[in-house]
């Protein structure tokens, strides 16, 4: 075999001849590429989806793929892909195919450049929606919507003006508004201490008291930051603006009235040993082991615990059942508001079928979707029929959650939309922030705010 | 599990000069050996910790993982994780996904830069150096700066979703990392073995072949057992390149136990401790490849 | 071969220098053995790295087309908003490859010459330090911060010697240290078996030969074992620097959230930087210049290495 080899190798072309040979190889392994993935050729097929039949009507074979946030685990990865059954039976030439993401970033945005993401789209305030805003990623759907003549008027119109683009165009179709007002009480502890316990009137002032009352040092701490990022919305209980305005910044304004008073007095809280977070604390405080977050209040060493809907569930497995809890709704700001995440699905700029692909948003996203979702627990539906309905109805922990949630949807605000905003804002203000609250002594939180602001905007010049 | 050591011929050559050294240190054998079992169970246990803990803690209760402290060994050993991670997982799936791309980019790349390092490492040519050069360069290019443009490559091929690109690259070359490696190992051989064998009239196929890899059997061990490390641990490019959750890959499948709504810590454990199986089962066979190797390797100079 | 004394005479032998005809051919079958890689690198190489490099001069948000814009990504390294945060990443980076490399090499070494004493128990001892570099992925997030968390095993043991130890992954005088410790037991395996795979390929006549010169354990690894090693030790050396500088999972995997580097940037690295600004805040074209010039650094570097291993590392082969 080997000689064999040798000889033939030993002719004039022999040194041409491996690379053919391997040539061939990669060839027949590449398979033919057309029919690979996604958005082939945009331009043309746009055209004919414009133009093409009402989908009732279409029985040309349409493939479609769609991503989403896959946050609460196989439940929802049973529920997507019930969903996308029940499309295919509905239209039998669709063929779904779902994709569930976890690192919304790191997936998505190489799919985007390439111009191969899926034809739906998941996007969330929290999980690069402004980067894929900023990407083109989203298409406009006025027309969409104006053609179907669809009702959007079960949605706050808040949430629709926040995932609108500046034309007022609708990029998403909203599914979920997740606020972070969630104050979770350990009933043991306040009980021991003989206190009452939140009812969701609380001001910020009467929290910290409360706290301050139910801290023991290095034993107990009276509130806790779920994640770290909370220092944010901590910072707007007091009534710190982040931009001039919540949903087309045009400059920062975190070092504004109350945003430093705020810091200050949480770098206080924590050097006393009254809040137990850590500006090192994952998303929802994670690891086991670990001292802050959701671990140390199902661990039973935190009072109260600040965070959103999706907790309870965790802390009920973690706790054991050692103690009761509930929530209730966190004090709001000056203004009457919260701060939150919001999500939903839209229809990927680049796809071959706008018209299937917009047919998928309505049937996962309107309020039938909306209410499967709610059904097996996730998220809060931004339409309060289903939020009452549904959500309410279910016996799933927290008891109070109704009441807190209801709470969240009338008076959260979001992130702003801008595609500075992720350079200006979260890349500036996390490090400065964290150097403040690990400098060996309490620094002078203002000037501190005003260095940050002048970098954020050479960092991430907004509209 | 593990193999045992196969008494060697070398065996009795430490034993010789161990009883030399008793006169030199005056240190009777038995304390010497003594120290070093005692140093190396303590560190071995040291090393096996994170392990330990991890295979302990696929028994245990959420809410008994949480608990600080030590705690390597769980109340009770149910088996609840393990079967859960069948039940509510795709768990077999991702197994066969994980196993299917490892193999074939092990043995592609053990193969190609075996070949190639043959080439670095033992035939002159003029700029030989130049393209080494160039092949290392590319392994200092983080694999950021190429994540765009490479995933667009592999998108006009047709290759995403497909274990194409995780795979197929490994056989032209085998990674600079593995080439220089083996590169490495070649240039320990005695080139004498070459030259004679050429005297002799062998092709270069033939000395390579027949000479020179069955020499670096050990070698081509280490890169084998690297590699498929490395595959079946990588992270970023099956979440770059597999969406499908039917064709993702066990690390990128067990991550999404764990986020920002939802912490499985247990289901995650036992799936870790189940993953880690073929490793543990490729270390140990190859371990018997890599004391071969000492026979083999008795050349005489 | 020895000198009489134990000490291994490693002189270069040089090859012979063939005739024209056979020096054509061997480069010819030079070629033939590094075809795979040659088109490999044309096929999946050429164009992302001609890609990437391009951008490093370009204006890209990954959205539209590239602009070019000559040096500017460049200048945008030393402003003063990048320019100090990109300053403590070099300086991190740094710190954690120059600590971390050497304990890894000495720590790898020193287990491979304790394991090749024909040590009874042999594969188990191996397989436990190899454990460290297996345990990856998303489970072993877990794992670290059950060791290096505030309550973690690692406070515990310092607490037992009086020590109160800090939260290592949370406090910036400390996170460092944290991930070198991740890196030393989790790289060191790796090492350990490089380094046994060349002892085992040692041959033993060189051995025998130097122990009966009368040369003691310690002169035979010292003259013997180690010039014979530093193929591997060569190798160990420029895939651990060039690694170490490239730190990202150990650092990605124990900071809050994914390319955050915190605290405050103290875990921020080289690489980390180079995602956050790609992934994150989707400057590409600076993303590239940035992994251009560390790609230059480091290949800088390396050929330092090779050109200074021509006065240590010692092999067969001389070509």
């Amino acid at each position: 075999m080997l000689s064999m080899l040798g000889k033939l190798l030993q002719g004039r072309y022999r040194l041409l001849l491996a690379p053919v040979a391997v040539l061939a190889l990669v060839m027949s392994a590449c398979g033919n590429d057309d029919d690979g993935s996604g958005a082939g050729d945009t331009s043309t097929s746009e055209a004919t989806a414009a133009a093409g039949p009402a989908p009732t009507q279409s029985a040309e074979s349409v493939s479609l793929r769609v991503a989403y946030f896959n946050g609460a685990g196989q439940p929802e990865v049973d529920l997507r892909e019930e969903q996308a059954a029940a499309f295919e039976a509905l239209y039998p030439n669709v063929s779904i195919t779902m994709e569930p993401v976890a690192d919304w970033q790191t997936t998505l945005i190489p799919q985007i450049s390439a111009g191969t993401a899926p034809d739906v789209l998941w996007g969330g305030t929290d999980d690069g929606y402004g980067q894929f805003v900023g990407l083109d990623a989203f298409l406009p759907l006025g027309s969409y919507v104006e053609a179907d003549g669809y009702d959007l008027s079960a949605w706050p119109s808040s949430m629709i003006q926040h995932f609108s683009d500046s034309d007022g165009e609708l990029l998403l179709l909203p599914t979920s508004n997740l606020s972070f007002n969630f104050l979770y009480y350990n009933k043991s502890i306040f009980d021991e201490a003989g206190m009452d316990y939140p009812d969701g009137s609380w001001s910020i002032d009467d929290l910290i008291s409360v706290a301050r009352e139910l801290s023991v040092q290095d034993e107990q701490w009276g509130f806790g930051f779920a994640w770290d990022d909370l220092y944010q919305t901590w910072m707007r209980m007091y009534g710190c603006e982040f931009s001039d305005d919540p949903t087309f910044a045009t400059d920062y304004t975190y070092n504004g009235p109350h945003c430093a008073e705020a810091l200050a007095e949480l770098d206080e809280l924590s050097r006393e040993g009254v809040i137990n977070w850590d500006t090192g604390a994952q998303w929802g405080g994670l690891a086991p082991g670990d001292a802050t977050g959701e671990s140390a209040f199902s661990a039973g060493h935190v009072a109260m615990l600040l965070s959103g809907t999706w907790e309870a569930p965790t802390i009920a497995d973690n706790s054991g059942g050692a103690f009761e809890f509930d929530a209730a709704a966190a004090p709001l700001d000056d203004g009457g508001r919260i701060q939150g995440a919001a999500s939903g699905f839209g229809v990927y700029s680049g796809t071959d079928n706008p018209q299937w692909a917009w047919e998928y948003v309505k049937f996962i996203a309107g309020p039938q979707g909306q209410e499967a979702e709610a059904e097996i627990g996730i998220g809060q539906s931004p339409i309060s029929s289903i939020l009452d309905q549904v959500y309410c109805a279910s016996d799933a922990p927290p008891e109070s959650k109704c009441e807190v949630a209801k709470n969240g949807a009338a008076n959260t605000v979001w992130e702003p939309l801008n595609d500075g905003w992720i350079p200006g804002f979260w890349d500036v203000i996390t490090s400065a922030v964290q150097s403040g609250f690990t400098a060996g002594s309490a620094p002078d939180w203002q000037a501190l705010l005003d260095d940050a602001v002048e970098d954020s905007r050479i960092a991430g010049p907004l509209l | 599990m593990l193999l045992q050591t196969k008494p060697s011929s070398e065996s009795t050559d430490t034993t010789a000069s161990g009883s030399r050294r008793i006169k030199r240190s005056g240190k009777p054998r038995f304390v010497r050996r003594g120290f070093l079992y005692l140093s190396l169970i303590g560190l071995s246990f040291l090393f096996a910790l994170p392990f330990l803990w991890q295979f302990g803690a696929s028994f245990k209760t959420n809410a008994e993982i949480i608990q600080p402290g030590l705690n390597l060994i769980p109340e009770s050993f149910r088996l609840d994780n393990f079967r859960r991670a069948f039940e509510e997982v795709p768990f077999d799936l991702w197994f066969y996904n994980s196993l299917f791309i490892a193999v074939l980019a092990t043995i592609g790349a053990t193969l190609s830069s075996a070949f190639c390092a043959y080439g670095f490492a033992v035939l002159r040519a003029r700029g030989s150096s130049l393209w080494f050069g160039l092949a290392l360069v590319t392994i200092f290019i983080p694999f950021e700066a190429l994540l765009i443009p490479e995933f667009i490559l592999f998108s006009k091929l047709g290759w995403l979703n497909t274990p194409w690109p995780l795979i197929i690259p490994w056989w032209f070359g085998g990674g600079a990392f593995n080439i220089f490696l083996m590169r490495q190992f070649f240039k320990g051989l005695p080139h004498e073995l070459v030259d004679a064998a050429r005297i002799d009239g062998a092709s270069e196929v033939r000395i390579f072949w027949q000479i020179m890899l069955p020499l670096t059997i050990p070698a081509l061990t280490v890169v084998a057992v690297f590699h498929f490390i490395y595959i079946w641990n990588d992270f970023l490019r099956p979440l770059v390149y597999l969406q499908d959750t039917t064709s993702t890959t066990l690390p990128v499948g067990l991550s999404s136990f764990v986020s920002r709504f939802r912490r499985d810590w247990s289901i995650l454990m036992a799936g870790s401790v189940m993953a880690l199986v073929p490793i543990i089962v490729l270390f140990a066979v190859a371990q018997r490849f890599i004391v071969r190797g000492i026979n083999l390797s008795g050349v005489k100079r | 071969m020895t000198d009489g004394q134990g000490r291994l005479q490693l002189r270069r032998r040089p090859r012979p220098q063939p005739n024209r005809k056979l020096a054509k051919r061997e480069a010819r079958w030079f070629y033939f053995f590094i075809a795979p890689w040659l088109i490999g690198f044309i096929f999946f190489g050429l164009w992302p790295i001609a890609a990437s490099f391009g951008l490093a001069f370009s204006d890209y948000d990954l959205g539209g087309w590239p602009s070019f814009v000559g040096l500017d990504n460049f200048e945008k390294m030393v402003d003063p908003v990048q320019g100090p945060v990109l300053a403590k990443a070099i300086r991190n980076t740094l710190f954690i490859a120059l600590t971390v490399v050497p304990l890894q090499l000495a720590l790898g070494l020193g287990l491979a010459v304790l394991l090749s004493q024909n040590v009874r128990g042999m594969p188990i001892f191996r397989t436990a330090f190899y454990l460290p570099s297996v345990v990856a992925g998303v489970a072993s997030i877990v794992v670290w911060i059950w060791i290096l968390g505030s309550d973690g095993l690692l406070n515990q043991g310092l607490e037992l010697l009086g020590i109160d130890g800090p939260v290592w992954l949370r406090d910036p005088a400390t996170v460092k240290l944290g991930v070198i410790i991740v890196m030393v037991w989790g790289g060191t395996g790796a090492m350990m078996l490089i380094f046994l795979a060349g002892l085992q390929g040692l041959p033993s006549e060189l051995l025998d030969a130097a122990a009966v010169d009368g040369a003691g354990p310690l002169r035979r690894f010292w003259h013997v074992k180690l010039p014979l090693l530093t193929p591997q030790l060569f190798f160990n050396l420029v895939i651990g620097l060039a690694s170490g500088l490239g730190v990202f999972t150990e650092t990605y995997v124990i900071s809050t959230d994914p390319g955050s580097g915190a605290p405050a940037n103290e875990s921020l690295t080289l690489v980390m930087y180079i995602y956050r600004q790609l992934l994150r805040n989707l400057q590409a074209g600076y993303a590239s210049a940035v992994a251009w010039v560390f790609t230059a650094a480091v290949a800088l570097l390396t050929a330092l290495q090779f050109w200074s291993s021509r006065r240590w590392v010692h092999y067969e082969y001389e070509n």
